[in-house]
């Protein structure tokens, strides 16, 4: 569970993210949607403790970040929009770092808790097709290979909280399917998921409500019916493209939020 | 230290590793290798067997007060950089991986020590390798380890003033505090340093008492360095764990945020990165293609190229690179003493203009700076370009021939006129005019073989020339390999390449006498050198073609 309360991140006298405030509850999966430069990013980096917010407090899984950031991060993963990994780690290192990094963080260090999910790991990596990859350096994989092995890492520790920041960008549609099945198993295991991007016809079918921000500012939240409240009665069929256009393209100080 | 961290450094280590060695299947990098390695045994293996250098006890006593002042001044030197961004030296993919991920503020310092190390220590290896002739030191491994532990307490040092710059020294006040100490510090190393040299053997003033007091520590230091027993090298690694763990403690003491401070830092490095790199790039991607000359003999796109290489080069000339001031300047300098000054320096600015063409032969094609070492950074767009390798190597190195060609012939003009009228100790059976002509035909043409040998090696290595993703040069076996490459190309190619010319030159000579003989054979050299270059632009030329991506030859 995921629990936001008056976000607030500055850089100078931008305010990129402006008292945000939302949960996540467990099974849902929340698409944190805006146009660029709206503040997704940050907020997602804020959430999982890259950049420090000024104000507000985030609680994963009832932890609050700024009191105990390695209790709540150790139940967190987040995908970067970039994926960027270790030079000079290999496909199958990068999955026995991680492996080992969570396991010291959950007081689980035994061999065989690493050595399981190393095994977990590599699943994955043959359901995402780097199977045959283990032994490559990151400079030799494909954008969208960096982005499957950024998801496998993220996925060995069997996180409650997942945080994806464009997870489809670089992906082939055999892997955005694959992904979006991963997704929806750690769902079925009562993970929460919060996941940014532009493919919205894409998002719609997955997510059980969406967020609209804009300037850092929320516009509006809730699940696709009571997003269309916020239209005129013209668009009460309208698709989650369509809302978001209508809902971002005015005014960007209106805020509306839904019941 | 987390475990993990270990891991991740360790495995990066051997990743690391693997991946140079990986490129030895390729015999060409293997050879280079090898001759690397060869070039380090023999100008410095037997300095890695020799044991320890002791000093005079006398020359001890005397460079260690000096040696110190140098510590402290080299310690201060951070202190007084108040406006520093703060924050761990970490990369983006690192904060993007490693700050989501539960890891304790001090596990991260100490990952950001734990990476320096390797480094650091291979650093110290080849410092001490030069330092050995002029140190005393117990062991080459105990002066490494003097050296490396040095550079850490360096490290540990920055670290703590990054982090007091995020926690204590925020204000105006702590920040002037903080240089203020910087400032006593360096003139109590000045004060040292020099007072121990002009009070050697009389009563110290207090003010030198003082000064000698605060460099005391770093005088033990020095003194591992130079002592030459195993008792100073201890105290000088007792001395530098007191400093390393002094820093720490101030370091963990500073509860503070770093994470948005180490971004700013990695953006403004990679920001810095990335100007370098467009600063170095001479090829406008869309200047070459406007262009449109049809009366050119050479392909269109050759002359838009050299066009296009002229302008920015020029313009780098005039921005950056100190040739287009220095040479004026000095040719104006020495037009001046020329008239005005008497006789007898003649002679002497005479041998100057001729040594300065000597250099420009040497290192002409390095100071310019135009040639493939900027050009390979973005080959794909050179090879999206429709010309062939032979014509891209013209178009490349034409405009550094061009430069070459009027440096020396400015060169070899200041040469002559040094000569007229002055008095000379040296019997030359030919007029300065000959000579400085000779000279203007031989110089550039060697200047240009030197230039085409190391551009050809370029073509032939090109992932060598390159500096891996993340780093700032090529590092390693791979500069001692083009290390000796160059030298024996240069030397090899000097005498290979001279033999045909020399021979018609001093036939020329045999059988013409006098400044004719020797206009004659200086002609015939340059000439038949010029004739000789053809096959190494055509071998050049093809080693172009045959690059298809750097990432192929790179990973």
């Amino acid at each position: 569970m995921i629990v936001v309360e008056g976000l607030t991140k500055r850089f100078g006298k931008v305010t990129a993210v402006d008292g945000l405030s939302f949960q996540v509850q467990p099974g849902e999966i929340v698409g944190l949607l805006g146009p660029n430069g709206a503040g997704k990013t940050t907020a997602m980096r804020c959430m999982c403790g890259i950049t420090p917010a000024q104000e507000g407090r985030v609680l994963i899984q009832g932890v609050d970040l700024d009191d105990d950031p390695v209790r709540a991060k150790s139940k967190l993963a987040f995908v970067p929009s970039e994926p960027r990994l270790f030079d000079y780690l290999t496909v199958q290192e990068h999955i026995g770092f991680f492996a080992r990094l969570y396991a010291a963080a959950d007081g689980q260090a035994s061999r065989e808790w690493i050595a399981e999910r190393e095994a977990a790991g590599a699943a994955l990596l043959a359901e995402l097709d780097l199977a045959q990859r283990l032994d490559f350096l990151p400079g030799a994989l494909s954008r969208g290979m960096k982005q499957k092995l950024m998801i496998a890492c993220a996925l060995v520790h069997e996180p409650q909280v997942l945080i994806f920041d464009e997870p489809f960008t670089g992906l082939d549609p055999h892997a955005i399917r694959k992904v979006r099945q991963i997704i929806q198993n750690h769902i079925g295991k009562g993970a929460c998921v919060m996941i940014s991007s532009h493919l919205l016809g894409m998002v719609e079918d997955m997510i059980t409500s969406a967020l609209i921000i804009n300037r850092g500012r929320k516009v509006v939240e809730g699940n696709m019916d009571e997003l269309r409240k916020n239209l005129s009665a013209e668009h009460q069929h309208a698709d989650l493209e369509e809302i978001f256009i209508q809902l971002t393209s005015e005014a960007p100080q209106i805020e509306r939020v839904a019941p | 230290m987390n475990k993990a961290l270990l891991y991740l450094v360790f495995r990066s280590y051997r990743g690391r590793l693997k991946s140079r060695l990986s490129r030895m299947k390729n015999p060409r990098y293997l050879v280079g290798a090898i001759f690397g390695a060869a070039y380090i045994w023999i100008f410095f293996g037997r300095r890695l067997s020799s044991g320890a250098i002791q000093l005079p006890e006398q020359f001890v006593v005397m460079i260690a007060p000096v040696g110190g002042s140098i510590l402290l001044a080299l310690f201060s030197i951070q202190w007084l950089l108040v406006l520093r961004d703060g924050g761990l030296n970490l990369t983006e993919n690192e904060m993007d991986l490693l700050f989501p991920a539960p890891l304790s503020k001090r596990a991260l310092l100490h990952y950001h020590y734990l990476k320096a190390q390797f480094g650091l220590l291979i650093a110290s290896m080849v410092m001490v390798l030069f330092m050995r002739p002029v140190l005393g030191m117990s062991g080459y491994w105990l002066g490494v380890a003097l050296v490396w532990l040095l550079f850490n307490a360096l490290l540990f040092q920055q670290t703590a003033l990054d982090f007091l710059s995020l926690g204590l020294v925020r204000s105006w006040a702590m920040r002037s505090v903080q240089l203020l100490l910087g400032l006593i510090f360096i003139m109590a190393a000045a004060a040292n340093g020099f007072g121990t040299l002009i009070y050697k053997d009389q009563a110290a003033p207090l003010w030198l008492i003082v000064a000698q007091w605060v460099t005391t520590p770093l005088q033990w230091i020095a003194r591992g360095f130079v002592g030459g027993t195993l008792q100073s090298a201890i105290t000088a690694v007792f001395t530098l764990l007191a400093i390393m763990s002094l820093y720490y403690l101030i370091t963990i003491a500073q509860d503070v945020s770093f994470e948005d401070s180490s971004l700013l830092k990695s953006k403004k490095r990679n920001r810095r990165r990335a100007r370098r790199r467009s600063e170095r790039r001479t090829i406008d991607a869309e200047k070459p293609r406007k262009s449109r000359p049809t009366w050119m003999p050479v392909t269109n796109m050759v002359w838009r190229v050299m066009m296009s290489k002229s302008k920015i080069g020029l313009l780098r000339y005039a921005t950056k690179m100190p040739i287009i001031i220095i040479v004026p300047v000095v040719c104006l300098s020495w037009l001046v003493f020329m008239i005005l000054g008497p006789a007898e320096m003649k002679t002497s600015l005479a041998v100057m203009a001729l040594m300065g063409s000597g250099i420009l032969m040497l290192a002409g094609g390095k100071m310019l700076l135009l040639d493939f070492r900027t050009e390979l950074d973005h080959v794909e767009l050179l090879k999206s370009f429709p010309v062939r390798g032979v014509h891209m190597v013209l178009a490349v190195l034409g405009i550094n021939g061009l430069v070459l060609i009027c440096i020396h012939a400015l060169f070899a003009i200041m040469f002559a006129i040094s000569f007229v009228g002055a008095p000379t100790n040296f019997q030359i059976p030919y007029s300065p005019l000959a000579i400085a002509i000779t000279l203007m035909l031989v110089a550039p043409v060697i200047s240009l073989m030197f230039l085409l040998l190391e551009n050809l090696l370029f073509l032939w290595l090109p992932a060598w020339f390159l500096p891996e993703k993340g780093e700032r040069q090529v590092r390693g076996f791979d500069v001692m390999g083009r290390r000796v490459f160059n030298l024996i190309v240069r030397l090899f190619g000097l005498l290979g390449l001279s033999l045909v010319p020399a021979a018609v030159a001093a036939g020329a000579l045999i059988f013409v006498s006098g400044d004719a003989g020797l206009l004659l054979s200086g002609a015939l050299f340059a000439t038949v050198l010029l004739i000789e270059l053809g096959p190494i632009v055509w071998v050049a030329g093809k080693c172009y073609d045959r690059i298809e991506s750097l990432g192929d030859e790179a990973v």
